[in-house]
């Protein structure tokens, strides 16, 4: 139970045409653990977690949640799995006690409904507004309700913060907070936003191109990605052989490498060795990271995460 | 319980069409009996039916309840295709099927309160009303003879022509084919279905077209739904 | 309870890292003494909008320098600076981070004089505020 893989992908693969969207992606999420998802735009992310909750059939490779493969996943299953769709879509004409009451008989003896009707006063909604009649964020908000109170044991969340305004996104992190709180439970999200990433993840797992480029502990991204700028007395070499640069971009006298996985003094080494004049390791913050680790210049590259 | 709840949530996204179709054939239906009193007297006492096997579905088109019948025809394919398209269109639009798919329970089950809904929304909005026209046209103030039991049960029949053409505008959208190519097939044989229906000699044949032709259909539902991507 | 500690996540510095600086330095200014409980991770946690890994994380790292010790069942307590026992790793330590402060301060053209002067004034500041905070306690 204690190291049980709640979600787990091998070769998972969907190519619309010639296009792979997800292309051969191995996921191993441990019980407990709250992955980010991060990838730019059309990077993957949604054709995976679709892919994930069977409702898009893959191209090859096998996909399993809680144990059971995702294309045929057993009503017991769904029942311990919260799924939050990207936009939050719900049904425009039920208002919120309608949408409780439609949701709450598929969690027979699951359902939290004081929870529910905490939240639902916390956001200051009505039970009475009709769903069309709120705004996104509002949406956003029973949405996330409405997959919280059954105290899902996986929850399941496609880019849940999107278009919502600081004030919401900030309770619906509070919300995953409380959820991590509980024993055992699991989340995996998607978002775009690096700052709710680095609040609440543990885990980052970065895709693009359908590829999965990173998945490891957050703290290991964030102490491994490094912007190293050597200086140099004459020009800078037009390029530098080292084992885990994933690019570089070089100015007259400067060359600013992104390096995966080396240590600070492996650097000062590397910075004699290239016969730099003087060296600097930048500070860089997780959004800084992410785009640097998935510019076009490196995209070919992949790092074994393990050995980092 | 589940089942229920699904039935529900269909039954009251159909519910607007259901008045729609029921509202059209009452009104309709009602001025066209008001104008037929005497009209076709003769004809009744020419062609007498002792047997309801005896009419037709292309009769339904020629006695006096016929005119009628032409309405309910219109109301139950009109309504068959506005369920098709609600229940299997919208979503796509609305962006909602991962809400409506990601549930406790089998699939089959979801596509099975669909249909149910469709057919109950037909038998409220077209059957019943077509019985209370029946029962109006009945009346010795409206026509000397009552009409044949034969054209109630030909009205019936005619709501399982809906039911095709729901079936049909269902697959038309949950394909992913082009528009030129095979997304209208299922639309398409639901059509040919009704030509076939009208074409039977009693209305026994035109009931044995339309279980074949709602079975083919129904069959091609369930597999296309389980397997589609949402 | 400690409710004056924020975050910010856009930061270059591990959210981690901020929250031991900041508990570092009201350690450091006496705002908060010896036996003054730090927040439950979880109750941190929910206030911050973080990982309760985090916190914990903060916390261990914070007992790891001595500055803060856990009982279990009870929570974690910022230690008697008596009880510290500076060894030689701890002077070394404080020694590297000097001599990065003196290479900046020469770097920038100051005297070594002056420079010595900017410490001893400040370590002063310091020392004086802590010494006021107290007399507020």
């Amino acid at each position: 139970m204690i190291d049980e893989v709640v979600l787990e992908t091998r070769g998972l693969t969907k190519y619309y045409g010639s296009v792979f969207a997800v292309d051969h992606i191995d996921l191993k999420i441990p019980r407990g653990c709250i992955c980010g998802f991060v990838g730019r735009n059309a990077a993957g992310k949604t054709t995976a977690i679709k892919l994930m909750l069977g409702l898009l059939n893959p191209t090859a490779g096998t996909s399993k949640l809680l144990g059971c493969d995702s294309a045929a996943l057993t009503p017991a299953i769904r029942q311990r799995i919260g799924y939050v769709t990207e936009g939050h879509r719900l049904f425009g004409w039920m208002n919120i006690v309608e949408l409780e009451r439609f949701q709450r008989t598929f969690f027979p003896g699951q359902w939290d409904g004081k929870f529910f009707a905490e939240m639902i006063e916390y956001f200051g909604l009505s039970k009475k507004q009709k769903i069309k009649h709120l705004s996104n964020g509002q949406r956003a908000q029973v949405s996330l309700a409405l997959a919280l109170s059954p105290n899902p044991e996986l929850l399941i969340m496609d880019d849940p913060t999107l278009g919502l305004d600081a004030a919401i996104r900030r309770q619906f992190l509070s919300g995953m907070i409380e959820i991590i709180m509980r024993e055992g439970r699991t989340i995996l999200f998607s978002s775009h936003i690096l700052g709710d990433v680095e609040r609440v993840a543990d885990r980052i797992v970065v895709i693009d191109k359908g590829v999965i480029r990173a998945d490891c502990k957050l703290e290991q991204f964030r102490t491994a990605v490094k912007k190293v700028i050597l200086a140099f007395e004459d020009s800078a070499p037009l390029q530098v052989d080292i084992d885990g640069l994933l690019h570089c971009r070089r100015s007259e006298k400067e060359l600013a490498m992104i390096l995966v996985g080396i240590n600070d003094d492996k650097i000062a080494e590397l910075a004699k060795s290239a016969g730099a004049e003087k060296y600097h390791i930048a500070n860089m913050n997780l959004e800084d990271q992410f785009i640097e680790y998935t510019a076009p210049d490196g995209r070919g590259k992949l790092f074994k995460w393990e050995e980092i | 319980m589940k089942f229920l709840a699904l039935l529900k949530k269909e039954l009251r996204e159909c519910l607007p069409w259901i008045v729609a179709a029921a509202a059209f054939l009452l009104i309709f239906g009602s001025l066209e009996l008001r104008s037929m009193v005497r009209r076709d007297v003769e004809e009744y006492q020419y062609r007498v039916f002792e047997r309801y096997s005896e009419v037709s579905a292309y009769d339904l088109g020629k006695y006096p309840l016929g005119d009628v019948g032409a309405l309910v025809f219109i109301s139950a394919v009109g309504l068959g295709l506005a369920l098709g398209v609600r229940q299997f269109w919208v979503a796509d639009f609305t962006g909602t099927w991962g809400f409506t798919l990601h549930r406790s329970t089998d699939r089959t089950r979801i596509l099975a309160a669909k249909i149910c809904a469709a057919i109950i929304s037909l038998i409220a909005g077209v059957g019943l009303v077509l019985c209370y026209l029946f029962w109006r046209a009945s009346l010795p103030d409206y026509s000397p003879v009552p009409p044949p039991i034969g054209f109630l049960i030909g009205g019936w029949l005619i709501c399982g022509v809906g039911l095709l053409f729901y079936l049909g505008a269902g697959l038309a959208g949950l394909s992913k084919a082009r528009w030129y190519t095979t997304k209208l097939a299922g639309l398409g044989f639901a059509v040919w279905m009704f030509f076939t229906f009208t074409q039977q000699w009693t209305l026994w044949w035109s009931f044995v077209t339309l279980v074949i032709g709602t079975g083919v259909l129904l069959y091609l539902m369930w597999e296309t739904f389980l397997k589609r991507e949402f | 309870m400690a409710l004056w500690i924020q975050i910010s996540p856009g930061s270059d510095k591990p959210i981690y890292a901020q929250i031991v600086e900041q508990i570092s330095e009201a350690i450091a200014k006496n705002e908060l003494s010896a036996g003054d409980k730090l927040p439950a991770v979880r109750k941190l946690a929910a206030e911050l909008v973080i990982n309760p890994n985090t916190v914990a994380r903060a916390y261990s790292f914070l007992e790891q320098g001595k500055l803060v010790t856990t009982k279990t069942g009870s929570g974690t307590f910022v230690s008697d600076p008596r009880l510290y026992s500076r060894d030689a790793a701890d002077i070394n330590m404080l020694a590297e981070r000097m001599d990065t402060l003196i290479t900046r301060g020469l770097n920038i053209g100051l005297e070594a004089g002056d420079l010595a002067a900017m410490f001893r004034d400040r370590t002063n500041k310091f020392v004086s505020k802590q010494k006021s905070e107290e007399k507020k306690k």
